[in-house]
């Protein structure tokens, strides 16, 4: 019972995370520790998830097709993997997008009133 | 290396440099080392669960979960083996039996036939006064073959009579096929060994040429590859052997030799005596039906030219599978349907106890999906288990199908050329495949949903050991038998339909009696029996020494016997005749005196044939045969033969008359009848009511050489006298074999084969369903005796006498048994008329046969629900009350 409770609240946190990468890859290729940088950065470091938690979310991009991998090397000559984002990943980040505003927008609907209420 | 490979080859690397990089930035803001290390590691996480969950991400989720189900499954199955072992015996009943009648029908009517190109050869016929189809008079072939435009080559073939066959002093009985030496070109079919026929073997003389079938070969010569360019005897005669066919080729069926026919025109029959099948090629881009025109121009042209001969003489141009298969094609898809029937009943079957038992399972369910198993989980789960079960059943049932499908090809084989084509192919298993899973789903799906509804709440909260009953459930499984009920009885009035049509002709007046009759037949060659005398001596005495057998009464000689006929044409008679008796068949036997005797055959008026008649007859025919052509059309007054009639001829050709004296006219041959015998059924079809039929002597045809039936009627079981007959048939002439030594009986029986084959079949389908309908109601209203125990107890405890309570029982199996008979009633009505082919002296709508089925299914039904109500009769009502 535990385990499979904390898989789906891993699966909640993927989605998420799933968008958050596709969104720092619309800025360019970046390599996995560039990403989780970005992501703690933008997000005003609200969003603290352990930065190892990124690398099932990119194979699973990976695998998806939304991303590819490939070898490069990085600002002070240093090889690393970069990630750069697919056509197919662009079009999924614009549907995921959408999802997401809608589901905001839902959440802000039922808050505010509430929010009035406790007012 | 592929991609998952690389990535995950990689992570480590990934991983690291990931933990470096953050080291780096952590001593960028003044971090020392160690401390910079441990916290980037701690930001990072646990680096083996990383490497796990990433690792998870490509492993196929759905194959371990797939896994994971079948193991539940087997577990689950191996706990409960009484409902596995029935669910899985019978859909391997079901399965099998469609696995056996669907490698049939794909055997016989969806391959090709095994030539070259077949769907381009077709089947050329023609047509009479009379109606029906008929093979070809050999000039009317000729003109065919030279003015059609339509094919690309024809070919004329002719069943024989059968050889004696013999390459080392022993006769053999070989069936063989006369053809055009084109026969194999045409059919695109080259031998597995040595050559077929040269271009001008079909010329007279040059025709002692053989090709052996594979059976033959094997048979006769052990299959010795030297066989080819050896000699062999055939009716006293030598041939030298030429080729040896491929095992799969049996054209026309049954053959063991093929020699070429005499094509020379004189060798061919004339116009008007259909003789010879003869087969056709297409030319590229020609379809059947222009072929069909071209020939029927053709055939217009030749009745213009030879009225008196080609009148109404058409032509008839079918694809040569459709001639082949065509009759048999109705009655095997209708049996693949009646198997599809009692598959369905299975499905109703299995689904109903994987409901039972979905009720004492419905805690586990509840608790599977407290655990957090997901609706889709469970009903995945759940269609695994009934997979499980109808894929088991599968490769059983196809392991019993294996024996079954030897069996089928054996019964065809001899009727049809792709007979050997019925077999356990990829085709039969890809469907045998295909039907497994559907039939998984079909009856796992109506558990699975059951399954995924369980009401969580209700279900844990009862106490252990009760179920919950739903009344959905309940309807479902009600619905489930009532349909078994109802595709029971289709399939049982199916059976009773064809019983009473085996039984109808059983019964119909064959006009003779087979009991204790023993016929062969014997082709005396003409290189040693040159003519009509030396013919007749050898017949006479080997009647003599038959009847000198101890233990027989008769013995005689035809051209035919009953239902083994089919030798007719037209006649016509002095005075006013109806024009329909003009196309009118008679069929001709010519006969030695006892033939009469020995199949029980009443002589109703005037006399029989006396010895004197046979020589007289002789002397007749040696005088008509030495008539010119000219001559014959006038024959002098004197040439008179006679014969006699069967009543049938002579009500229909003299009615209100007395036969005897009246004159009949064929070809030019004045006959005078002198006795009138009972009618026999001629042909082998006993659907075919007798024709009007003339009995000749036989020495009318002994001046050809062609084979003759001996027939032998004893006191005793004649099979006992096959060897004493051979050994005086040997005594006379020891080159001589007996072909198709069989008892009249056999013969009737084989008259009757398909009818019987089918009725055979449908009845233990029938039955099957029947079971299984019965295991249906038992089920159920053991079910709900179960149900209703605590109920039973307290009616009893208020007074209720036993009967009552099965009384109650009884009741409500038996309304269900009505609603399924009701609909299968209505289901029957619909189908029945898919049998109007199959069927004898019955309507498809027989109100008797319905009623019978509708009771017997009724019947089982109250037997089924027999033992439950008994059950619930012993309900002890204190026990059902502390069960609270």
């Amino acid at each position: 019972m535990t385990t499979r409770e904390l898989k789906e609240r891993i699966e909640l946190l993927q989605g998420t995370l799933d968008l958050l990468i596709l969104r720092t890859l619309r800025m360019g290729p970046a390599h996995g520790h560039a990403i989780a940088r970005a992501i703690e950065v933008t997000s005003d470091s609200v969003l603290q998830v352990e930065q190892g938690s990124l690398y099932p979310a990119l194979h699973r991009l990976i695998k998806r097709g939304w991303i590819t991998a490939e070898e490069g090397t990085s600002e002070n000559n240093r090889r690393a993997k970069f990630y750069r984002l697919t056509a197919k990943g662009r079009r999924q980040l614009a549907v995921e997008t959408g999802k997401w505003d809608k589901l905001a927008a839902a959440i802000a609907r039922i808050l505010r009133p509430a929010k009035q209420e406790g007012e | 290396m592929n991609r998952r490979d690389k990535m995950l080859h990689e992570l480590e690397r990934d991983i690291r440099e990931h933990i470096e990089r953050e080291m780096q930035d952590n001593i960028d803001r003044g971090m020392a080392p160690d401390e910079a290390r441990f916290a980037a590691i701690r930001k990072f996480g646990n680096a083996t669960r990383v490497a796990e969950d990433t690792r998870e991400v490509w492993s196929m989720v759905w194959l371990e979960q797939l896994a994971q189900d079948v193991k539940f499954g087997i577990r689950m199955l191996r706990k409960t083996p009484g409902f596995t072992i029935v669910a899985v015996l019978t859909l391997a009943l079901g399965i099998g039996a469609n696995t056996v009648m669907f490698s049939v029908i794909n055997g016989l009517l969806l391959k090709p036939l095994p030539f070259h190109r077949p769907d381009r050869i077709v089947a050329l016929n023609e047509t009479e006064t009379s109606p029906g189809t008929f093979p070809l008079s050999g000039a009317d072939y000729l003109d065919w073959q030279a003015q059609n435009g339509t094919l690309a080559a024809t070919s004329l073939y002719s069943y024989g009579e059968g050889f004696n066959a013999s390459s080392d002093g022993n006769a053999e009985p070989a069936g063989s096929a006369n053809v055009q030496a084109n026969f194999f070109d045409v059919l695109g079919i080259s031998p597995m060994l040595g050559r077929s026929f040269d271009p001008g073997s079909d010329a007279q003389g040059k025709n002692h040429v053989a090709v052996l079938s594979y059976a033959f070969w094997q048979r006769h010569f052990g299959g010795r590859r030297d066989a080819v360019g050896s000699m062999l005897q055939l009716d006293n005669e030598s041939y030298s052997v030429i080729g040896v066919m491929p095992p799969r080729f049996d054209f026309p069926p049954g053959t063991d030799l093929w020699t070429p026919l005499d094509m020379s025109p004189k060798g061919l029959t004339p116009r008007g005596t259909h003789q010879y099948p003869a087969i056709g090629r297409l030319k590229d881009g020609v379809t059947p039906k222009q072929a069909q025109a071209d020939l029927a121009a053709v055939a217009a042209r030749l009745e213009k030219q030879y009225p008196g001969t080609n009148d109404k003489v058409g032509a008839v141009v079918t694809p040569l599978k459709e001639m082949l298969v065509g009759d048999s094609s109705a009655s095997l898809w209708i049996l693949l349907g009646a198997v599809a029937l009692v598959l369905l009943v299975a499905c109703a079957n299995v689904a109903n106890l994987l409901l039972a038992r979905a009720t004492s399972r419905a805690r586990e369910i509840a608790m599977r999906a407290a655990l957090g198993a997901g609706r889709r989980r469970i009903i995945q789960q759940s269609l695994t288990e009934s997979l499980l079960l109808s894929l088991t059943g599968a490769v059983l049932g196809s392991i019993a199908a294996i024996w079954s499908i030897q069996f089928a090809r054996n019964e065809f084989a001899g009727r049809l050329p792709q007979a050997a084509a019925i077999q356990l192919d990829g085709w039969v298993l890809a469907f045998t495949a295909v039907v497994s899973v559907l039939v998984g789903v079909i009856f796992g799906l109506a558990p699975a949903f059951y399954a995924a509804r369980v009401n969580l709440h209700d279900e844990l909260k009862t106490s252990a050991g009760a179920v919950g009953a739903s009344g959905g459930r309940h309807a479902v499984r009600n619905f489930l038998v009532a349909a078994e009920i109802a595709l029971s009885l289709s399939l049982l009035l199916g059976a009773g339909l064809l019983l009473r049509s085996f039984s109808n002709l059983r019964n119909t007046q064959m006009g003779f009696d087979s009991k204790n009759v023993l016929t062969a037949l014997i082709s005396l060659p003409e290189g040693s029996y040159k003519n009509l005398d030396a013919r007749r001596a050898f017949y006479d005495q080997l009647v003599e020494r038959l009847k000198a057998l101890p233990g027989v009464e008769s013995a005689s000689v035809a051209v035919s016997i009953p239902l083994l006929g089919g030798r007719n044409g037209t006649v016509t008679v002095d005075g006013a005749m109806s024009p329909s008796l003009e196309s009118e068949l008679v069929e001709f036997n010519s006969i030695t005196p006892e033939f009469f005797k020995s199949y029980g055959i009443p002589l109703k008026r005037g006399r029989n044939f006396t010895p004197e008649d046979l020589s007289t007859t002789a002397a007749m025919n040696l005088r008509a045969d030495a008539l010119t052509p000219e001559q014959a059309q006038h024959p002098p007054a004197d040439l008179q033969f006679i014969a006699l009639a069967n009543e049938t001829m002579a009500k229909m050709y003299w009615p209100g008359q007395d036969a005897i004296g009246k004159v009949v006219h064929m070809s030019g041959m004045n006959t005078t009848i002198v006795g009138v015998v009972g009618d026999v059924k001629e042909w082998s079809d006993l659907r075919h009511s007798p024709l009007p039929e003339l009995y000749y002597p036989s020495t009318l045809v002994l001046d050809n050489a062609i084979p003759m039936y001996i027939t032998v009627k004893s006191q005793i079981p004649p099979a006992q006298l096959e060897r004493a007959i051979r050994g005086e048939v040997g005594k006379l002439d020891s080159r001589l074999a007996l072909f198709h030594v069989r008892t009249m009986d056999e013969i009737v029986s084989h008259s009757m084969r398909d009818t019987t084959l089918e009725a055979t079949l449908l009845a233990s389908f029938a039955g099957l369903a029947l079971l299984l309908a019965a295991i249906g109601i038992y089920g159920v209203m053991s079910y709900v005796v179960s149900q209703r125990e605590h109920e039973f107890g307290i009616r009893m405890a208020l007074g209720a006498p036993p009967s009552n309570v099965s009384g109650l029982v009884v009741r409500n199996g038996l309304r269900l048994a009505l609603i399924g008979v009701a609909v299968g009633v209505v289901l029957a009505i619909a189908l029945a008329k898919l049998m109007t082919s199959l069927v004898f002296g019955v309507s498809v709508w027989d109100p008797a046969t319905f009623v019978v089925a509708a009771l017997v299914l009724t019947g089982v039904a109250l037997l089924a629900c027999y033992i439950p109500a008994r059950r619930a009769m012993r309900v002890d009502p204190m026990v059902a009350l502390r069960h609270e």
